[in-house]
């Protein structure tokens, strides 16, 4: 009888059998094995070959050395504070609201990060911290850190001066032990400005404000903003590109996302400090609440301060002449010629001295007329009354035309019977708005 | 009809005066009345001026002053001349002339003789407004006059009223003349916010003649130019030829600068009346106005008449004021004093009151 491995189910029944079972057993042993090891040795391989991914520019706004530069910055911040700088830029939240999706994403990162998510699908900025990361992000913290991604005009300037801004604040930081991750809700900070639009209420672009000035303004237009429901936004430029700075001001109102409701409702104070130029503009509800002749007379009030470059004085007065005006267009009273928004205490001193300038002219021209009564002896002009009726006899007429002068006054038209006139930006949306120097 | 110089009347030979309200010579016992023609003494005309030679490229104001004729035997008989002492004025009168003030300087004149070198007038204004006229045409000058000094309203010293015959020199004449306007047109528009204003310049020319008849100048120096042109316009349509009945009851003044000397201001009077007749012939424009003016006169005489006038003279605060009117239209003139505080009180007073206006509109600006 032959046996051997080959014919187990042979008719050796009992030591094959055995055998069989054996040879099983061993099969199984050794196929568990080297699964193991082909996990263990997946598992290690993703991690001994790329570090986590704290740069994803999922919407290409940076090019890949910047992405890889970034990487190498973030994962510095990492390795010296242990607090990991995350930073998304994504049109893809397949529905998910900002932070949602954050709290998803903070699951595959350490319980130490800062997320800052660029949602370029509602164009919100989003930022939130965990565990260590929370007694960094106070509501000063936040603005500086937001201010200095929002501030450059590029999208890598910006990230860079938020990862400095962000070194910054971890170099001062005690960090302690967090017990929760820290969520920046609307409690803390406005939502606005990371909800609804890509720039703060205040965009200091060239840097005519201390920072405590800048803080200071802005906090006074989120308020007034949020509660009137109703955008008051203040932009310093160093210079333009679009033709004019009404062009500009509406191009920067409206691709920024500024503006509540679906009007975008707010008003807009943009200047241009190279030209020196300035516009003011409502929009959606801001037309009614800022017509023509209120926004001169708001110029008017604000342009002294702007011309001896006291800009935190004429920004502050600003924002409060809007809060007023706001409060009046929505009381259905708004400013314009029939109902005029300052009390010029001003111009009413000049009634007076000018009545009396006018009383003192007059009181002249009466006691002339009652002096001439007086004097009735003079020599006689002319003796008209001494002409021979019919004697005039016309001989020679000639008109010659001899030259002409023409002149141009620059006056341009007031209109006395207010309102607003509207105009569009290239985004298509109406403003109404008034331009100046300063 | 007795001594025409003397006039009495010729039905009770009581004194014959002129008399203006009626124009008739009316006898002071009997009340007769008599037509000035009845006592009509002939006079001669005065002499045609020559023809002057126009030039337009230069002024020519060449008069004609020979005027007046010479008195008739006997017309200077019941004429006297009186002096006075004080300021050397000399009147004509006739020999029974109640008047014995000066009528320039109100201090006594004596008679000094009968009048002769004179010219004869060649017509006269008789008056027509008389004495008590001339005392109510003062009181209703001093009226309405809120500068005027009360004193002076309510205490004037009216020295006495003397209706005198002035001598004046009657100019006529016909001119040439030629003048050349600046005229402008100026539009105005609006395109958008520039207003535009466009004068177009032109030069205009009118040339013509204009006639002027019996522009008068006095002949004495003791009257005022400028109070005597103050009194016109006179009409001479009124006037008639020259008889001295009508100084009966009047003095004349004496002329002392003859027609020659008196021209004066005439010249600039007769280019200002062309220019004004001419320029109402320049019409379409915004604006006109003389640029230069050339005058000839040619074909003018000259006339000498006698104008009624009546003087009143007044004393007040120590000052004397000369006062006239028209002895044919009733036109009074003559300067008032002015009462200072009274226009610094008005002055103080309009004042006062624009500022109180200006204070309440001040007030009501500041609430609304």
């Amino acid at each position: 009888m032959d046996w051997h491995l080959r014919s187990n189910w042979c008719h050796c029944d009992c030591h094959c059998d055995d055998f069989i079972v054996e040879v099983s057993k061993m099969k199984k042993r050794v196929t568990s094995i080297v699964l193991v090891l082909i996990l263990v040795i997946g598992m290690t391989i993703p991690v001994m070959a790329d570090p986590m991914p704290f740069i994803l520019d999922e919407s290409d706004v940076l090019t890949d050395e910047d992405t890889v530069e970034f990487q190498s910055y973030a994962e510095n911040l990492e390795q010296n504070y242990g607090v990991q700088i995350i930073y998304i830029c994504t049109d893809l939240l397949n529905g998910l609201d900002n932070e949602t999706y954050t709290e998803q994403i903070s699951a595959i990162y350490s319980e130490d990060c800062i997320i800052l998510l660029d949602n370029q699908e509602t164009g919100t900025i989003y930022m939130q911290g965990f565990g260590k990361a929370i007694e960094l992000l106070d509501d000063e913290t936040c603005h500086v850190l937001l201010s200095a991604y929002n501030k450059n005009s590029t999208y890598s300037g910006g990230l860079q001066a938020y990862m400095e801004s962000v070194e910054e604040c971890l170099i001062n930081a005690d960090l302690g032990t967090a017990k929760e991750p820290m969520v920046i809700t609307e409690d803390k900070i406005p939502s606005a400005i990371f909800d609804e639009s890509l720039l703060p209420r205040l965009n200091d672009e060239a840097d005519i404000l201390t920072a405590q000035e800048e803080a200071k303004i802005l906090g006074i237009l989120d308020e007034i903003s949020e509660r009137q429901m109703f955008d008051v936004v203040i932009a310093v430029v160093n210079d333009f590109e679009q033709n004019n700075v009404k062009d500009a001001a509406y191009d920067y109102y409206d691709y920024n996302g500024f503006g509540y409701g679906e009007n975008n409702d707010g008003v807009c104070l943009y200047l241009s400090m190279e030209e020196r130029d300035l516009n003011i503009g409502g929009t959606g509800f801001g037309i009614v609440a800022f017509s023509d002749f209120g926004r001169e007379q708001i110029l008017e009030q604000i342009k002294p301060e702007l011309s001896k470059d006291d800009y935190y004085a004429a920004f502050l007065e600003f924002a409060q002449i809007c809060d007023d005006y706001v409060s009046e267009a929505n009381n259905g009273t708004p400013y314009d010629v029939d109902h005029k928004p300052f009390k010029d205490k001003f111009n009413s001193f000049y009634i007076f001295w000018g009545v009396l300038f006018v009383g003192i002219i007059v009181a002249f021209i009466l006691v002339k007329i009652e002096e001439r009564k007086l004097k009735s002896v003079h020599y006689a002009r002319d003796a008209q009354d001494y002409m021979r009726k019919g004697s005039m006899h016309l001989v020679n007429r000639m008109d010659c035309y001899v030259y002409s002068n023409t002149v141009s006054e620059y006056d341009p038209k007031n209109d006395d019977d207010g309102g607003s006139k509207v105009d569009s930006g290239s985004s298509g949306v109406s403003h109404s708005s008034t331009s100046s120097k300063f | 009809m007795g001594n025409v110089m003397e006039y009495e009347c010729p039905k009770c030979g009581g004194t014959l005066e002129f008399h203006s309200s009626i124009q008739k010579l009316k006898c002071s016992f009997c009340d007769a009345e008599y037509e000035m023609e009845e006592m009509q003494v002939p006079n001669e005309a005065g002499q045609q001026g020559q023809n002057m030679q126009t030039n337009m490229q230069a002024d020519s104001f060449q008069w004609n002053t020979d005027a007046g004729s010479q008195w008739q035997k006997g017309e200077q008989d019941g004429i006297r001349v009186y002096s006075c002492q004080s300021c050397g004025g000399e009147i004509v009168g006739d020999a029974t002339m109640a008047s014995t003030k000066c009528p320039f300087c109100d201090n006594p004149i004596v008679m000094t003789g009968q009048i002769s070198g004179d010219l004869k007038p060649d017509y006269v204004l008789p008056f027509k407004l008389d004495k008590k006229d001339a005392k109510s045409a003062f009181e209703k000058h001093l009226l309405d006059k809120k500068l005027l000094p009360k004193e002076f309203r309510d205490k004037n010293k009216i020295d006495e009223i003397k209706g005198i015959y002035v001598p004046f020199w009657l100019f006529d004449t016909e001119l040439d003349t030629a003048i050349v306007y600046n005229a402008e047109n100026v539009k105005k528009w609006r395109s958008g916010d520039y207003v535009y204003t466009k004068t177009d310049y032109f030069d205009v020319l009118r040339e013509g003649s204009i006639a002027f008849e019996n522009i008068p100048v006095d002949g004495s120096s003791k009257m005022p130019d400028d109070l005597m042109e103050s009194l016109e316009p006179f009409d001479f349509k009124e006037a008639v030829p020259f008889n001295p009945g009508y100084l009966a009851g009047y003095a004349a003044d004496r002329y002392d600068v003859d027609a020659q000397s008196s021209i004066g201001n005439i010249n600039t009077r007769v280019r200002q009346s062309a220019e004004n007749a001419f320029k109402k012939t320049v019409s379409g424009y915004s604006y006109v106005a003389v640029k230069q003016s050339f005058v000839q006169l040619k074909n003018n005489t000259v006339k000498y008449a006698l104008y009624p006038v009546w003087f009143l003279n007044v004393t007040w605060n120590g000052e004397k004021y000369t006062f006239a009117m028209n002895g044919q239209t009733g036109k009074f003139v003559g300067n008032l004093p002015i009462d200072k505080k009274a226009k610094r009180s008005m002055f103080m007073k309009w004042t006062g009151i624009f500022a109180v206006i200006g204070a309440i509109a001040t007030a009501i600006a500041m609430i609304l």
